[in-house]
């Protein structure tokens, strides 16, 4: 019933319809935002990335052929956009198997243990997750949605994608604990 | 089963999203394993703070206004162009004209005067105006001809350009 609203959102979109193009937006702006922040975590390009992301979708609108869901074309799009923005952005973007790697600045590790929140590092321990985790996590966590409908953006099969997300977890507590900040500790006070 | 195994099964214990033998299983070794535990309390910790993140997430309508904005531009544009383009600038001229006509040619103190009605005001206005065309075409009943069925096309070209106007500023 989805896929039938979102083709007769994009058939109004492409008649020229500004109640539709609203209507897309809305509908898959948490999808496409989280994958733009799985890419560019929490800077400030993400809007951008997601506004011109949307441009691209309602340009390439005509080119959609509904092979794939909506929500996984939006999704592909806005990932290839946010890895563009980073390309240009920041150098200290790695590629590596088609997946982007943070590498992590210089820091004085006491200095920052001391003035950062639970959030903050997690932003950091996030970044540094293999590329389909963090997709998967964004997804699941910015975007709200349900396994099922992660596992038709990403397309990849459901069990995987509670692979990934259960996986993901248990390394975001590694990398806090192995930046000597436990989580449950450091969250409980803040 | 070994802690490492638990560990992994964690999560999922957590989402309730383990068989009930398995959820069983890994709430007796949490039970006993305090080391298991706090693997099980630091990921609820992550699993809050990364639902509160939700709320950083700026709203969609943010980049709908962003993205729309020219669009916005162009229904604001739309309305000027109805309102001093096209038929209605004809419209406009015809309106001043008449004003003119009206207040060159009339009595404009009976018609401001408080013992009138609404529907005597507008009826004393029409005929003026009537008056006044009548006064411009000399009586030659051609331009009166004229006059009258341009005011007729202008009219119903008026309407047709509300009307699409009005479809246009409704998507």
């Amino acid at each position: 019933l989805k896929a039938e609203e979102d083709h007769e959102l994009v058939t109004g979109a492409l008649q020229g319809s500004q109640r539709a193009f609203r209507e897309i937006v809305e509908r898959h702006h948490s999808v496409a935002y989280a994958a733009a922040r799985a890419v560019l975590g929490d800077g400030d390009d993400v809007e951008d990335a997601v506004q011109n992301a949307f441009l691209k979708v309602f340009r390439g609108l005509h080119t959609f052929r509904g092979t794939s869901k909506l929500s996984t074309w939006i999704y592909r799009i806005a990932r290839n956009e946010a890895i563009n923005v980073a390309k240009k952005a920041a150098p200290d973007v790695i590629p590596v198997e088609g997946v982007e790697l943070r590498v992590p600045e210089e820091e004085h590790p006491d200095a920052r243990l001391e003035r950062r929140q639970a959030g903050e590092m997690l932003e950091e321990a996030l970044a540094n997750l293999d590329g389909e985790q963090r997709q998967a996590i964004e997804l699941r966590y910015l975007g709200d949605r349900s396994y099922e409908e992660i596992s038709e953006i990403m397309e990849i099969p459901l069990g995987t994608v509670k692979t990934h997300i259960h996986r993901g977890k248990l390394m975001l507590r590694l990398m806090l604990k192995r930046r000597k900040l436990p989580a449950r500790k450091e969250a409980g006070t803040s | 089963m070994k802690c490492a195994e638990i560990e992994q099964l964690i999560p999922a214990w957590l989402e309730k999203d383990l068989p009930p033998e398995e959820q069983a299983m890994v709430s007796l070794h949490l039970e006993r394993c305090a080391r298991c535990g706090d693997v099980a309390a630091d990921l609820a910790v992550i699993e809050t703070v990364l639902e509160m993140r939700r709320a950083a997430v700026p709203p969609a309508s943010r980049t709908v206004a962003a993205l729309l904005g020219t669009a916005g531009r162009s229904r604001a544009r739309t309305i000027l162009d109805f309102a001093f383009g096209g038929p209605c600038l004809a419209a406009w001229t015809m309106l001043a004209l008449g004003v003119i006509l009206f207040v060159f040619r009339s009595k404009t103190v009976f018609l401001f005067s408080p013992k009138l009605g609404l529907f005597e005001r507008l009826s004393f206005l029409s005929e003026r105006l009537v008056q006044g065309i009548v006064h411009v075409s000399g009586g030659d009943a051609w331009i009166l001809a004229a006059v009258y069925g341009g005011l007729t096309l202008l009219m119903v070209l008026v309407s047709a350009w509300t009307v699409m106007s009005l479809a246009r500023a409704r998507q």
